[in-house]
C-alpha cells in the first residue's frame, strides 16, 4: 500500500487554517498577557519606572485586607477614557500583585445600577460628563472613574483618578490610612505673628486632613513648642524673634522635627527689586550646620528680567561670570543704603545681573548694557535669559566658591570670560 | 528632531519615537526582493532544490535582513547618542533598552515584508504590500477615539507602535511588548513558510 499524499488543495486548506489558528492564538495569548503578565524590568539609569521604595513599603505595611472598590463606568464611549480606564485596571492590578493578596479589589458600575450609583454619590464619587462620537452622532456620557478604599474601618476616596495621578494619590490616601493617629504640627510663618499664617491657609487645610496643625504664633512671647507637636513648619520666616528661635532649638534638642521653608532673598517683581530677607534663625542654621546661602538662582531658561540688587552700587571690579550667571561681590549692607520699604535701593544705579544668552558677545561696556536694559524691560517677553547671583563679602574679597575670579582663574574659557563693566 | 532641543533633556525619546515609522518603510525596502526578485529571476526553484527545508530557508533570510537592520540601526542610533550624551547627562540604561525595543520591532516587520515578499512577484509589489500593511498597524493606535470602544482597544493593542513606545524607551522591558512582537514575527514568518512550501506543490 503506497504512502498517501494529501492533494494540493488539502495542503493549502490546512496551511491556511493553521494560520488563522495562529493568529487567534496570538490574539488570545496578546490579550491574556496584557490582563495577567506581570513581568517587566526598568533598565534606566534612576528605575522611574519600578514600584518605588514608598510604594513596596506601604503595601507591604498591610497587616489586614484593604478593600479597594472600584466605581468604574463598564462601557465607556469615549475611545481615549477608555484607554484610560483599561491603564488605570492594568495598575490597579499591578498594586494588587505587590501587595501579595492584601488587596480586595471590587468593581461597580455605576451606569447599570441605581444603587451603585448612589453609593458612589454619597461618598463624593461624581460622575464627569464626557462627549464622544459614535458614528456619524455625538453623544454625552456620565463617566465614573472614582476609588474608595477601606481598610480597618475606615474609609478613603478618590473621587476621579487618572493613569498618571493614580499612584501618588492612591498611595497617599493608603498612607493616611495606614496611620493609626494624628500626629500634631506646628505652623509658624514670617514673623511669627498671626496674621502671616493666613497666607497659607491652603497648605493648612490640606495638612489639616492628615495631621491636628497647631498655630503656634506665641513662640516670640517665650511659649515653648508644645509636647505632643512632632513637627514644626516654619514657613517663609523673616525677622523671627530670638526667643522662638530659641523654642525651635529646644524643640529640636527635644528630638521633635522641624522643617524650615527659608529664603534669604526675596524677588520683588513688582518693584523690580530684590530685598535680603533676615529670618532670625541665621544662629541655628550655622548651629545645625545648614547655613542658608544668600544667593540667588536663576533659571537659564527662563526669560530676561532685571532685577535690582538691594545693596549694589554697580557691578564690583571683582564681579565675573560663573556657569549660570554673574557672581558679584557685593558690597557690605552695612556699608551700603538699606532697603527702603519697597525693597528698592535708594541709589538706582546698584545692579547685578548678567546674561549667559551674550556670554558670546565678550566684554561690553555699561553703555552696551544699557542700550540692551531698555529692549528688555521687566515682564517683557524675551529670547534672552537672566542669572544673577550675589554672595556676601568675605574677608579675603573672593568670589564664592562657585564663582570664578579672575585672580583664581586667569585664563578663563571663552564661554566662562569674565566681563567688567565700568560706570 | 521636533521636540529634542524644547525638551532640554537628553534623551534620545524624539529619536526613537520614529523609528516604528522608519521601519514600516525600511523594512520593506529591506525584504522586498527577498522572495519576489528570486522567483522573478528563477533561482527560487534552484535555493529550494538545496537539501534544506523550506523554513530553514525562511529562517535564514530573517536573520540576514534582521542582521542588516541590526547595522543600520547601529548607524542611526549610536553617533546620535553620543552627540547627545556629550550635551547632557545620557541615560545609556534607556538608550540600550530602546535599542533592544527596536530590533524587537524591526523583527515582527521584517517577518511581515518577507511574507509579502513571498506573496508577489514584483519587488515594487511587495514593498507597497508590506509597506501599506505595516503603516496600517503602526496607525491603528492614532483611530483610537473614533472607534467604539472595543474596537478602540482592539486597535491600540495590535499596533506594534504603542507595544514599543509604552516601554522600551522609557528603558522598562516588558514582557507583554516581548511577547507580542515575538508573535508577530513568528505568525510573519510561518506564513511566509507555508507560502513557499506551497511553491513547492505547483
Amino acid at each position: 500500500m503506497g504512502t498517501h499524499l494529501p492533494t494540493r488543495r488539502a495542503w493549502a486548506f490546512n496551511a491556511w487554517l493553521t494560520a488563522l489558528l495562529l493568529a487567534g492564538i496570538a490574539v488570545v495569548a496578546n490579550r491574556l498577557a496584557e490582563q495577567r503578565l506581570r513581568l517587566s524590568a526598568d533598565l534606566s539609569e534612576e528605575r522611574l519606572f519600578a514600584p518605588s521604595p514608598v510604594a513596596e513599603r506601604l503595601l507591604g505595611s498591610l497587616q489586614d485586607v484593604l478593600q479597594v472598590k472600584a466605581f468604574f463606568t463598564g462601557e465607556v464611549k469615549h475611545g481615549s477614557v477608555q484607554l484610560a480606564k483599561s491603564r488605570l485596571l492594568d495598575q490597579l492590578h499591578e498594586v494588587e500583585d505587590a501587595a501579595r493578596g492584601r488587596i480586595e479589589l471590587v468593581f461597580a458600575d455605576p451606569n447599570t445600577s441605581s444603587e451603585v450609583r448612589l453609593e458612589a454619590e454619597r461618598y463624593g464619587i461624581q460622575p464627569v460628563p464626557l462627549r464622544a462620537v459614535q458614528g456619524t452622532s455625538e453623544l454625552t456620557q456620565e463617566v465614573f472613574l472614582g476609588l474608595l478604599l477601606r481598610y480597618r474601618g475606615r474609609e478613603a476616596v478618590l473621587p476621579f483618578v487618572l493613569p498618571q495621578s493614580f499612584q501618588y494619590g492612591f498611595l497617599s490616601e493608603l498612607a493616611g490610612l495606614l496611620r493609626e493617629d494624628h500626629p500634631a504640627v506646628g505652623l509658624i510663618a514670617g514673623d511669627g505673628g498671626p496674621e502671616e499664617l493666613e497666607d497659607f491657609a491652603d497648605a493648612r487645610k490640606l495638612l489639616a486632613a492628615r495631621y491636628q496643625v497647631r498655630a503656634l504664633a506665641g513662640l516670640a512671647d517665650g511659649e515653648p513648642v508644645p509636647a505632643d507637636v512632632r513637627l514644626v513648619v516654619v514657613a517663609r520666616p523673616h525677622d523671627l524673634h530670638p526667643r522662638a528661635a530659641f523654642a525651635l532649638d529646644q524643640h529640636v534638642q527635644r528630638g521633635g522635627r522641624l522643617l524650615i521653608l527659608a529664603q534669604r532673598a526675596r524677588v520683588d517683581l513688582g518693584a523690580n527689586a530684590v530685598r535680603r530677607v533676615e529670618t532670625g534663625l541665621e544662629p541655628l542654621f550655622d548651629a545645625f550646620g545648614a547655613p542658608v546661602d544668600e544667593r540667588l538662582v536663576f533659571d537659564q531658561d527662563a526669560n530676561w528680567l532685571s532685577i535690582r540688587a538691594w545693596a549694589a552700587r554697580s557691578i564690583p571690579s571683582g564681579s565675573t561670570w560663573a556657569k549660570g550667571g554673574w557672581s558679584a561681590r557685593c558690597p557690605s549692607p552695612a556699608g551700603s543704603p538699606a532697603p527702603t520699604s519697597s525693597g528698592r535701593t535708594p541709589s538706582a544705579s546698584g545692579r547685578c545681573r548678567g546674561s549667559p544668552a551674550r556670554r558670546s558677545s565678550g566684554a561690553r561696556s555699561a553703555r552696551g548694557w544699557s542700550r540692551r536694559r531698555r529692549r528688555c524691560r521687566p515682564g517683557a517677553q524675551s529670547s534672552t535669559r537672566a542669572a544673577w547671583s550675589c554672595s556676601p563679602p568675605s574677608p579675603a574679597g573672593r568670589a564664592t566658591s562657585r564663582s570664578r575670579s579672575p585672580a583664581a582663574s586667569p585664563r578663563p574659557s571663552p564661554r566662562a570670560r569674565p566681563r567688567r563693566a565700568t560706570r | 528632531v521636533a521636540g529634542f532641543w524644547e525638551g532640554r533633556t537628553a534623551t534620545l525619546d524624539a529619536a526613537f519615537s520614529w523609528l516604528p515609522l522608519f521601519f514600516a518603510l525600511l523594512a520593506p525596502a529591506l525584504t522586498m526582493g527577498a522572495w519576489s526578485a528570486e522567483r522573478r529571476s528563477g533561482t527560487e526553484e534552484l535555493l529550494l532544490a538545496q537539501p534544506l527545508r523550506p523554513g530553514e530557508a525562511v529562517l535564514g533570510k530573517f536573520l540576514a535582513t534582521w542582521l542588516v537592520s541590526a547595522l543600520l540601526l547601529a548607524v542611526a542610533i549610536l553617533p546620535l547618542a553620543l552627540v547627545v550624551a556629550r550635551l547632557g547627562p545620557l541615560d545609556w540604561g534607556a538608550v540600550l533598552c530602546g535599542l533592544f525595543g527596536a530590533m524587537l520591532l524591526c523583527a515582527g516587520f521584517l517577518a511581515v515584508g518577507l511574507c509579502a515578499s513571498a506573496l508577489v512577484t514584483e519587488e515594487l509589489s511587495a514593498f507597497l504590500l508590506a509597506a501599506a500593511i505595516l503603516l496600517g498597524l503602526s496607525s491603528a493606535s492614532l483611530f483610537v477615539r473614533a472607534l467604539p470602544p472595543a474596537l478602540s482597544e482592539l486597535a491600540w493593542y495590535a499596533s506594534p507602535a504603542v507595544h514599543y513606545l509604552d516601554t522600551a524607551t522609557r528603558g522598562v522591558l516588558d514582557a507583554r511588548d516581548g511577547l507580542y512582537h515575538l508573535l508577530l514575527a513568528a505568525l510573519g514568518l510561518y506564513l511566509n513558510t507555508a507560502v513557499v512550501e506551497g511553491r513547492r506543490w505547483r
